[in-house]
């Protein structure tokens, strides 16, 4: 709860108390009133009478008809005076206090469990056990008791982390059959897994028989996005289970919307469910399923001072079933929400009554069953949950709630902490719920969200014969006030109250909408009658009720509506406002500006005209300013119960598909095409065919096959011819290996036999890669194909190696050979000192520059990177010439080198078919071992391809000169 | 750590600036007098260019290790490379000509190989071409490829010469698109427009 706008620092909110008290020249213990006395209403002079013989205002006193809720207030109040010792006239330093705890960290939200040890206690008293679950996903489960019989498991407590990320499930099992098993003070705490929401389970008793649960509390986090299922089984078969004190608090799942289950008694028959308290925040986004089973058969069950508060599936909807009593028979809900119903002060406040629901009304989704209800009461009172926002900057109902709370219990109470959660006792603060009654329901809330109260949802069915008893609640806000004119039943409403009431939100039970109950609709009732003597001391009075108390009645939502109460046996008659509510309304035009304009306007603001423009204020000057953050009188969010109803069975659905969609990231091996048969056989003939006839000439040493007549020599093969035939013994010339190992066969029989011819014409060949694999196919090629020459046995030759960079490395080594390839000594004796390097300065003191390759790129960077570096600056005419042995696959993207004019490449020998013609007149070597089954090859792959295509293209034809004729 | 050291200077300005930096300067050389500015950059290339082989290599010796530790399938090609690899690098270091033999025996022979089955292949798809897609194109390519076989071939002296020609024709035009998209790369990255090397 935010009690910002009451307790702004930067306020001096005692000036309009210092005010009042100068003005009226009040002080403590003085009742004879001061020179404004007349001017002071006669509740004003009580409340100071009363305080200053500090006796309570109680209804009879002073004749001031005082309601009961607010004399009881008074005496808590004085209570806590003497308790606190502080200043207890000063309710907003009260609210300071509160506020600063509030905003003071959090204790670790196990404090009760602090004193646990991590080791296990297996004694029956002060029975710890403490685990800490592992992180990693795993089920957790606890079985306490099995057949406990009169097991006694006193100040049992368990603190357990469950699994956190991978959500495993969590089941935790007290009793089993634990007869007369007795859960005294039981203190569960535990966090259910959190992002990937296991599911949580927890059964107390099983067939408890007639186990007590004293003090019960239980306090878990279900699983938060996973959104699994929350399962709470209290009692099973209870019998004559006691159920004292029971407090459940339970976070559902949120986003994920996991079902929520809660089932109290089963079978409870003369259970008594004493102080049950019950809050539980439903799923929200997801909207999952929230079950509440309380009594079943419940017999003549009592559930005494119920208190349920959920806030039900907002976004989605989620379904919301609430079953209390079931066949109740006698069952009594006396849902007390404050003291007992006797000395309720509020008993006889003209609360608007709740309609009722009838006998066999169910929620659509969001059920409420009251069938069978035999001639079980239900007393009870819940505002609409959309309607009363505390959180959200419900001033006036802010304001009840803090002066309500003075003096309440042993200490205030966090705000944010269930009872049971606080450092102090969790019997004394349930001791100070119960006497505070119905105003413990507020401090039971933790976080209250937008909705704030309007989570106090307390599920009521309409009595079948008798209309409602509103008991205590915030009677303020109970009694939605409607602002937008005055009421039909309420002439005598001052004006301001009615335009009040206009802007005010609706409160109350409207049974409108079919199927919809009651209590989940809200209809704004005026408030009418409200006895001024029921107020306190002005100095203790929340500036809602200081300043306008109608006004300070109106709800914080402000689409006005009538009210419409139809309440089954009678109608609930609307509030007369007091006349010293109505005399404090402030008035602009007045002479003295009213009483409470001076009685409430400070003096920081008396000139100031700050006309408040937000709130139930609007339109009025001279008001405190709204915090923003209270005055936001939001919208409230829609309880959207929708038409879904998740059965069990749809939640196993859920969990399946959960677990296919979680397998998505596995990768799945795609399954390869598989061929037809007769496409297999095809390949596998085509194959065999092509391997025979290549194979087989060279096996068998063939030459029969016709060669290609000198005459016929391309162009390209004679220059490269007549270059090789220039070269003199002794000349260096660099050949650069830049072929692949795959096309090595193709390349070593298009090069072997000009390597041959230069080898035998004397000259020191170097050699030169930049491909990784150069070197190595250089020595294979010289030792498989030149080892009959001495120049390569001898090891004459130099092999440079590899040499990185690409083209980078091409025009490096073009540039300064030496420096881009450094050689390591031998013998003492540097490479580039001896034969054949030591002449090499540039690469243009080569006599040729041979390039073996089967790539166009590579052939183009050293067109493009060496080939200028050849030419002499000096003299054109002198250039190295460059000779290639390429591949037959790039020879298209190579021609055009050589046969540009100059020519940039002298000589080109292409294949299998240029080696062969290389080597025709020559030296035939390996391309003529090769170029029998070259040719048949290539004769077989024609026919092969020619066949093929002309079977294919027919039956394509056919095929489809076959459907034309089918669609004729 | 140090993936995101790498990560940050891949993005930052420092690594455009000196990539616009050496482009500028190899270039301005062929325009000044800077030859030996020149051959000193293109040194630092090729020693830049061995070290990336290297880091290539310990870079998919690590990836194979990985998968084999964290695949839980079939991991035979990942265990295999890595022997590999670890095999050759051991007998390189070995006395005599143990690499040659696995160069000459191993090496080749399966590259060899693959370039036999892909001549297999091909040429039982150009079989089938037909029957996939009939239209004029394909019997265009289909009677293209017979001709350059017939030419290759040898099975006719000079007759085939205007093919070799029209073939050349096509591939003068292409060396000129690669030589225009050339020049075109080099001035995205000496203007920063393209960044290959920001990954």
């Amino acid at each position: 709860m935010d009690f910002d706008i009451l307790n702004d620092p930067e306020d001096d909110n005692d000036d309009w108390l210092s005010s009042l008290r100068s003005e009226s020249e009040f002080t403590e213990g003085d009742a004879s009133g001061s020179e404004s006395e007349e001017d002071t209403p006669d509740w004003l002079s009580n409340i100071r009478e009363a305080e200053s013989q500090e006796k309570p205002i109680s209804s009879g006193d002073s004749g001031i008809d005082v309601d009961d809720w607010l004399s009881n207030i008074r005496e808590q109040e004085a209570q806590s005076q003497d308790s606190s010792g502080g200043d207890s006239s000063d309710f907003l330093d009260r609210i300071q206090d509160l506020q600063a705890k509030e905003s003071a960290p959090k204790p670790a939200g196990k404090d009760w469990l602090s004193g646990l040890e991590s080791d296990q206690n297996q004694s029956e008293e002060g029975f710890e056990f403490n685990f800490d679950k592992p992180q990693e996903p795993g089920a957790f489960s606890l079985d306490l008791g099995g057949k406990s019989g009169d097991s006694e498991f006193d100040d049992f407590q368990f603190q357990g982390d469950t699994p956190g990320e991978g959500g495993g499930a969590f089941s935790l099992n007290l009793g089993g059959k634990s007869g007369e098993g007795e859960f005294d003070d039981f203190q569960f705490q535990g966090d259910t897994s959190g992002e990937a929401g296991g599911a949580f389970s927890l059964n107390l008793g099983g067939e408890s028989g007639e186990g007590e649960f004293d003090d019960f509390q239980f306090q878990s986090d279900t699983p938060g996005e996973g959104g699994a299922a929350f399962s709470l089984n209290l009692g099973g078969d209870a019998e004559d289970s006691e159920f004292d004190d029971f407090q459940l608090q339970s976070e559902s799942p949120g986003e994920a919307g996991g079902a929520f289950s809660l089932d109290l008694g089963g079978k409870s028959g003369d259970s008594e469910f004493d102080d049950f308290h019950l809050q539980s925040e439903s799923p929200e986004e997801a909207g999952g399923a929230f079950s509440l089973d309380l009594g079943g058969k419940s017999g003549d069950s009592e559930f005494d001072d119920f208190h349920f508060q959920s806030e039900s599936p907002e976004e989605a909807g989620g379904a919301f079933s609430l079953d209390l009593g079931g066949e109740t028979g006698d069952s009594e809900f006396d849902l007390n929400l404050g003291s007992s119903a006797a000395d309720d002060p509020l008993a006889d406040l003209p609360f608007q009554e709740l309609s009722s629901i009838g006998e066999s009304d169910d929620f659509s989704s969001g059920s409420l069953n009251a069938a069978d209800a035999g001639e079980s009461d239900f007393d009870f009172q819940m505002p609409d949950p959309g309607e009363i926002d505390l959180s959200g900057g419900g001033s006036l109902f802010e304001g009840l709630d803090e002066s309500l709370f003075e003096g309440i219990g042993d200490a205030p109470l966090e705000m944010d902490e269930p009872p049971f959660q606080s450092e102090a006792d969790p019997i004394k603060a349930e001791d100070s719920l119960e006497d505070s009654g119905w105003l413990g329901a507020f401090q039971d809330d933790p976080e209250p969200s937008s909705g704030g109260l309007a989570g106090t949802a307390d599920p009521f069915m309409a009595a079948e014969k008798e209309p409602f008893e509103i008991e205590q609640s915030l009677p303020a806000v109970s009694q939605p006030v409607q602002a937008a004119g005055p009421a039909p039943e309420t002439a005598s409403l001052p004006g301001w109250l009615s335009d009040l009431q206009d802007s005010a939100p609706d409160l109350g039970i409207s049974t409108d909408a079919p199927g919809m109950p009651a209590v989940f609709k809200s209809e704004a009732a005026p408030v009418e009658d409200i006895d001024a003597s029921a107020f306190l001391n002005p100095v203790d009075l929340p500036d809602w009720l200081s300043e306008s108390g109608a006004a300070a009645l109106i709800h914080s939502e402000q689409t006005p509506q009538k009210p419409d109460l139809q309440v089954e046996g009678g109608d609930i008659s609307r509030a007369e406002l007091p006349s010293w509510l109505q005399a404090m309304r402030p008035t602009e035009d007045s002479a003295d500006g009213g009483i409470a304009s001076k009685i409430l306007s400070p003096a920081k603001y008396a000139d100031s005209g700050i006309e408040e423009t937000v709130g139930p204020l609007a339109g009025l000057y001279d008001v405190l300013p709204a915090e923003p953050d209270v005055a936001q009188f939001g919208e409230s969010h829609p309880h959207s119960f929708g038409d879904l109803i998740v059965t069990e069975t749809q939640v196993k659905h859920i969990e399946m598909l959960q677990e296919m969609i979680g397998g998505e990231d596995v990768a799945v091996p795609v399954q390869r095409r598989k061929l037809m048969l007769p496409q297999q056989i095809l390949r596998w003939v085509i194959t065999a065919l092509l391997y025979a006839v290549i194979f087989l000439p060279v096996m068998i040493g063939s030459r029969s096959t016709g060669f290609p007549a000198f005459e016929s020599k391309p162009e390209e093969v004679v220059a490269a011819t007549n270059l090789v035939n220039s070269i003199q013994p002794g000349q260096p010339v660099l050949v650069a290996f830049e072929y692949r190992p795959g096309l090595s066969g193709e390349l070593e029989a298009a090069s072997v036999g000009m390597i041959d011819n230069l080898i035998s014409r004397g000259a020191n060949l170097v050699i030169i890669s930049t491909q990784p694999t150069g070197p190595g196919l250089a020595e294979n090629f010289l030792s498989k194909y030149q080892s009959h020459h001495v120049h390569i046995t001898n090891k004459l030759y130099k092999d440079m190696g590899y040499v990185s960079g690409g083209s980078a490395a091409l025009l490096n080594f073009a540039a300064n050979p030496r420096s881009t390839v450094p050689l390591a000594n031998v013998d003492g004796v540097n490479p580039w000192d001896a034969t054949p390097l030591n002449t090499i300065q540039t690469i243009r003191n080569f006599a040729m520059v041979i390039v073996i390759t089967d790539d166009s790129d590579i052939a183009r960077s050293w067109v493009e990177q060496v080939q200028p570096k050849l030419v002499d600056p000096a003299d054109p005419s002198l250039n190295t010439p460059m000779i290639m042995v390429i591949s037959a696959q790039a020879e298209p993207l190579v021609r055009p080198y050589f046969e540009t004019v100059p020519r940039q490449i002298a000589g080109l020998i292409s294949g299998i078919k240029g080696g062969a013609l290389y080597e025709t007149g020559i030296n035939e070597r390996l391309a003529r071992d090769y170029w029998d089954s070259y040719k048949v090859g290539i004769a077989l792959t024609i026919l092969i391809i020619v066949s093929g295509s002309l079977y294919y293209f027919s039956r394509a034809i056919l095929t489809r000169q076959k459907k034309n004729e089918g669609t004729k | 750590m140090l993936k995101n050291l790498i990560s940050h200077f891949k993005h930052s300005p420092i690594s455009t600036f000196v990539a616009i930096a050496s482009g500028v300067i190899v270039l301005a050389t062929y325009i000044l007098p800077l030859e030996s500015l020149r051959s000193l950059i293109l040194s630092w290339v090729v020693i830049a260019s061995a070290a990336a082989l290297l880091v290539g290599a310990v870079n998919l010796l690590s990836v194979h290790i990985n998968k084999l530790s964290t695949t839980t399938g079939n991991s035979l090609y990942s265990s295999s490379l890595i022997i590999s690899m670890i095999l050759t690098f051991t007998v390189a270091f070995l006395p005599g000509n143990v690499d040659q033999w696995i160069f000459r025996y191993v090496q080749i022979p399966v590259e060899s190989s693959l370039m036999a089955v892909l001549a297999v292949t091909l040429t039982y798809a150009a079989a089938r071409l037909l029957g996939r897609r009939t239209d004029i194109y394909s019997i265009i390519f289909v009677a293209s490829l017979i001709l350059t076989l017939i030419s290759s071939g040898g099975f006719i002296g000079g007759g085939f010469t205007w093919l070799k020609t029209m073939a050349g024709a096509g591939g003068r035009g292409i060396i000129i698109g690669v030589g225009l998209g050339t020049v075109t790369t080099g001035l995205r990255v000496l203007l920063g427009s393209d960044r290959p090397y920001s990954g």
